[in-house]
């Protein structure tokens, strides 16, 4: 059993207009995505601005209440959990934030920051709990004396730190990695990465590592999902993903992403896409992706394609959501003038439209 | 033999506030020749913004001051220039393009207008000329159905095009000289490599140098052709991008290439990170900005800048570590065992 | 918990460091930033530059501000007073700490029943009654402390609680209790006043509550205005997946986050109070006799004024001017210097 299942979650933010503030419509954010995480393993989850990544994780945690779908942790319904059995499981599910100058209360002390979920639980005595406080500044890299500061105080990079340091206080299982490096400096970014990895090692963690970075969620990742306007259109193991890529955004996304190295760099053969990402809030009919695709028909305006497996590959599990997805049999690169009708979902009229209201 | 057409000399720009002297930039020097591209590559705290601005002339003064240096931009001192004679520079010899392209496009004025202005400020041409060529700056760079768009306020465009809009309106007066600062850091990927994709086009039509400002060495690798590395307001090494990124005799230079995840890696490897945390502007030490963060640190780093030492033609490094020990100690790390080809 | 705004997903920005992001454009936002990455240490103990703490920076801009300190300097010298003659009215039967004692009546110094102009003994000169006018305008100050602490703090009460739940929880909390506010902004605040003491009656205890209950309404919507903006940051989010309930949230990382302009109009709203007070004792509900308060003085001498007695009326109302310029002038300078984006 995995430790978080996830099945058909979606977020549909209503959008509420004019006077009497109906509903109007609704922003596709999270669009009935499936996917688990086994213990002890790093699920990466790319995508781009406005794919729902974000949203993704925090539905999770229902911090963020979800519309529908099942998330399962431990083979406990998050969704149907009481208000006393939410709190247990907050403290074997935690976040960590991407803005390191917003993700602490300036008013605060870092003592206080670190040892708030320990007072919240009601877990051990006062003394207990400077103690434990001191422990996981240890743990991440800072100091003692730095518990008696204030948030200003520190740089980018320290205030991340502060900031797993609090995620760690109540010994979690799974831990959201919401962008945690996006905004930091290069070059203390890896400090971080390798705080991370370090972590998950001591403290038998599973990450759910969320960013728009691919190179750094396939340094840290076990199996990647890609996501696209709030739909996942591809998950497979890191380096499978990144050497043989199914699905045409993939493909573009990898192609995108300028690496450090001139040689590779002026070697490189670059999908541009055309056009801008659509709007959430207007999802394109069919497939998310066919107007901006290069190798969409006339069957992809019909109906998303499931995130089904697709052909042989290269060990692992490897999903796609496509119609035309590129295959790799006997090492190279083939794409299919048919389409790949596994893909077509189960007992749906052609031209269905995503869910319209709640 | 290509056109001078920057020339800046150990520039200095230090900012006076109530907590004490801001040593932005110390000693800079670089030069930019006609459709080349120099990428400043520096993290914050680097000084690679305030430079560029210090070469607009737009530093702002209290409590900003440019303290010493040259800036000649084909034979003509800018810094001798009148204010008005700069805000001449400004847009029509220089145009300079920022990050975060929501805040910098005025959103109360339509595209064109914003881009017409400029035209009409540095050409002599009437409005509705200037809107005519704004509408065909705007197809130049890639934006679809331009004639209409024109017409549209910035909140109507998404991010990559008002990045568009703006190299547009950098473009309209055919700059000897496109500064970008940034210019995608703000933007998704796949947006990023369009925006990239324009910049060169725009470089190859016009001729034009490009200053690349940026932390990204991805992005650095794609577009320029030599670099220039910062830290703490000063230039640790400076090259051709094929001898930075393959015969770096830096140790910032080795530590940020070494702390970077890579896409085409095939085994997992450790990442190799900096440790200590950016540089205090103002409590900067007299010698090598980076010496509290340098694990080959030895006795003269923290009290003297090193001299300026001439690996080869066009590249140069600042480091007191002598030359054999640094090509020894940099074959033993573990990223350029495979990149140093 | 209503739905979060989408907007916090699609304008994450994909920026490094804080510094790295803030267009050059104005490059004053740069410097801003360039000065805040200075003014933090990089590592504890190495000597780094002090780090400016949350009010150093607001004091070194308040500091500037000759105008806002002036007022500074009143309102110390009226605390000051005011404490002392508080502390002292109970404990001296009445009198407090003043040269005569301010009821006393001595018609000898009242010659034509229009009192006596100043003078050596009697700085500020006498009534009509012969009372000590410098006296009685000491002993009033204690009126004047208290209806501006306990006014305010009966209307901060109210406010900081109505306005933080408000804010927090939105939409029909949010209606219902903005209206409410809104209902106390509509009405012409005297004439409310004067409403709620007709139904009280007049007196001492009564002033304070009828302010206090009056002016709850704009430190609630300031108040609400800040949390809206502090409810979506990324310190509450983190206190929601700890399990932080409503009210930790709300009272422990909401409100003292949102405190900033209330500051500023806890200044300006004790200088109010005291000048409302002073209008409803003009008017004759306020403070009754033998309590003395500046308006009342006002009222009781002010037909002396045509008689050429215009030391009664004066020096009071020196007094109250004085004092209500020290609190706006202070808040002015307070909110100058928390303003981010006023230059310097």
């Amino acid at each position: 059993m995995s430790l978080l299942e996830v099945r058909n979650l979606k977020k549909h933010f209503p959008i509420k207009s004019g006077v009497l503030k109906r509903t109007t419509g609704h922003v596709y954010a999270v669009d009935d995505i499936s996917f688990h995480v086994d213990q002890g393993e790093t699920l990466g989850v790319v995508g781009e601005s406005g794919c729902g990544k974000s949203t993704a994780g925090r539905s999770i945690l229902r911090l963020i209440p979800p519309t529908a779908g099942e998330i399962t942790f431990e083979g406990i319904d998050v969704m149907r959990a009481s208000r006393s059995e939410m709190q247990r499981l907050r403290r074997d599910m935690q976040i960590i934030f991407q803005d390191p100058y917003a993700s602490l209360n300036p008013r605060m002390r870092i003592r206080h920051i670190v040892g708030e979920p320990l007072r919240i639980h009601g877990i051990g005595t006062e003394a207990e709990q400077r103690k434990r406080v001191f422990e996981l500044l240890e743990i991440v890299g800072l100091s003692a004396e730095h518990a008696e500061r204030y948030p200003h105080e520190f740089s980018g990079g320290q205030r991340q730190r502060i900031g797993v340091a609090r995620a760690l206080a109540l010994n979690p299982k799974l831990i959201i990695c919401d962008e945690p490096v996006s905004a930091l400096d290069v070059s203390i970014r890896a400090q971080v990465i390798n705080l991370l990895e370090d972590l998950q090692d001591e403290f038998d963690l599973t990450y759910m590592f969320i960013a728009h970075d691919l190179s750094v969620v396939k340094h840290i990742s076990d199996r990647v999902a890609v996501m696209y306007l709030g739909k996942i259109v591809e998950i497979a193991g890191s380096d499978v993903m990144y050497d043989y890529p199914q699905h045409p955004y993939t493909e573009a996304l990898l192609s995108a992403v300028p690496i450090p190295d001139p040689h590779t760099e002026r070697a490189r053969r670059r999908i541009i896409l055309e056009g801008d990402v659509p709007s959430p809030a207007n999802p394109p009919k069919g497939c998310v992706f066919h107007p901006r695709c290069p190798r969409a028909q006339e069957i992809c305006t019909t109906a998303m394609p499931q995130l089904v497996t697709a052909g042989s590959h290269v060990g692992g599990h490897h999903e796609v959501a496509c119609y035309f997805p590129a295959r790799f049999d006997g090492g190279s690169r083939v794409v299919h003038s048919q389409p790949f009708m596994d893909a077509m979902p189960r007992g749906s009229a052609p031209g269905s439209a995503p869910v319209a209201s709640a | 033999m290509a056109e001078r057409l920057l020339e800046v000399t150990d520039l200095s720009t230090h900012f006076f506030t109530h907590a004490g002297v801001v040593r932005a930039v110390n000693g800079v020097s670089f030069t930019l020749d006609r459709q080349e591209t120099l990428g400043i590559v520096g993290e914050s705290g680097s000084g690679k913004t305030v430079a560029a601005l210090s070469v607009m002339r737009l530093i702002p003064d209290p409590p900003g001051k440019v303290v010493e240096g040259s800036m000649m931009l084909r034979g003509r001192d800018l810094r001798a220039l009148s204010d008005d004679e700069m805000r001449q520079v400004r847009g029509n010899d220089i145009a300079m393009i920022f990050q975060d392209p929501m805040t910098s496009l005025n959103p109360v004025f339509k595209i064109g207008d914003q881009i017409a202005e400029a035209i009409m400020l540095h050409q002599d041409k009437g409005k509705d000329e200037a809107w005519r060529l704004a509408a065909e700056l705007l197809e130049r760079v890639g934006i679809p159905d331009a004639k209409n768009r024109v017409k549209q306020y910035p909140f109507e465009f998404s991010g990559g095009m008002r990045q568009r809009a703006m190299i547009a309106m950098a473009i309209s007066c055919n700059p000897d000289i496109l500064i970008a600062d940034e210019p995608t850091t703000a933007l998704d990927v796949t947006i990023q490599a369009q925006i990239i994709e324009v910049v060169q086009e725009m470089q190859e039509q016009f001729h034009s140098g490009v200053i690349l400002i940026t932390h990204d060495l991805g992005v650095v690798a794609e577009l320029a052709d030599k670099v220039m590395v910062m830290y703490g307001g000063r230039t640790v090494e400076y090259g051709s991008i094929d001898q930075v990124f393959y015969d770096p005799h830096h140790p910032y230079t080795w530590g940020l290439l070494g702390s970077l995840p890579r896409l085409d890696v095939v085994e997992k490897t450790r990442l190799t990170p900096i440790k200590g945390q950016p540089p205090d502007l103002i409590l900067l030490p007299a010698g090598c900005p980076f010496s509290g963060r340098c694990v080959y640190e030895r006795g003269e780093c923290r009290g003297n800048w090193p001299a300026h030492e001439l690996i080869s033609e066009g590249h140069g490094v600042n480091c007191w570590i002598p030359r054999a020990e640094r090509e020894e100690t940099r074959a033993a790390l573990p990223h350029f065992r495979s990149a140093v080809a | 918990m209503a739905d979060r705004e989408f907007i916090h997903e699609s304008g994450a920005t994909h920026g490094s460091s804080n510094v790295d992001e803030v267009a050059a454009v104005g490059a004053i936002g740069e410097l801003d930033v360039l000065e805040e990455r200075a003014a933090q240490t990089a590592e504890p103990g190495n000597g780094g530059a002090k780090p400016l703490g949350l009010w150093a920076d607001t004091w070194r801009r308040l500091k500037r501000n000759k105008l806002a300190l002036v007022g500074l300097g009143i309102i110390v010298v009226f605390m000051l007073v005011g404490l002392v003659q508080v502390i002292a009215y109970p404990l001296t039967d009445g009198r407090g700490v003043t040269p005569y004692p301010p009821n006393q009546q001595n018609y000898d110094l009242s010659p034509q029943g229009r009192g006596s102009p100043p003078s050596a003994s009697h700085p500020f000169g006498t009534d009509y009654m012969g009372r000590d006018i410098l006296s009685r305008v000491l002993v009033a100050t204690r009126i004047s402390l208290l209806v501006g602490v306990i006014a305010v703090a009966i209307a901060l009460t109210i406010g900081l609680v109505l306005g933080p739940v408000s804010g927090y929880y939105g939409g029909t909390v949010d209606s219902v209790i903005m209206r409410l506010a809104d209902i106390f902004f509509a009405f012409p605040y005297i004439l409310f006043v004067l409403l709620i003491m007709t139904v009280l009656g007049p007196g001492f205890v009564n002033v304070f509550l009828a302010i206090g209950i009056l002016s709850w309404a704009s430190f609630a919507r300031l108040v609400r205005g800040q949390v809206l903006s502090v409810k979506a940051m990324e310190y509450v989010e983190a206190a929601r997946a700890q399990g932080a309930s409503d009210l930790r949230i709300i009272f422990r990382h909401v409100l003292p986050n949102s405190m900033a302009p209330v500051y500023v109009a806890i200044a300006m709203a004790v200088g109010g109070a005291i000048v409302t007070e002073a209008a409803l004792s003009f008017l004759g509900i306020g403070i009754q006799a033998p309590n003395a308060s500046w308006g009342k003085m006002i009222a009781d001498t002010l037909t002396y004024l045509w008689a050429g007695s215009w030391w009664m009326v004066v020096f009071p109302s020196v007094a109250l001017t004085l004092t209500v310029f020290g609190f706006i002038s202070f808040g002015n300078g307070l909110r100058d210097a928390t303003d981010p984006k006023l230059k310097e």
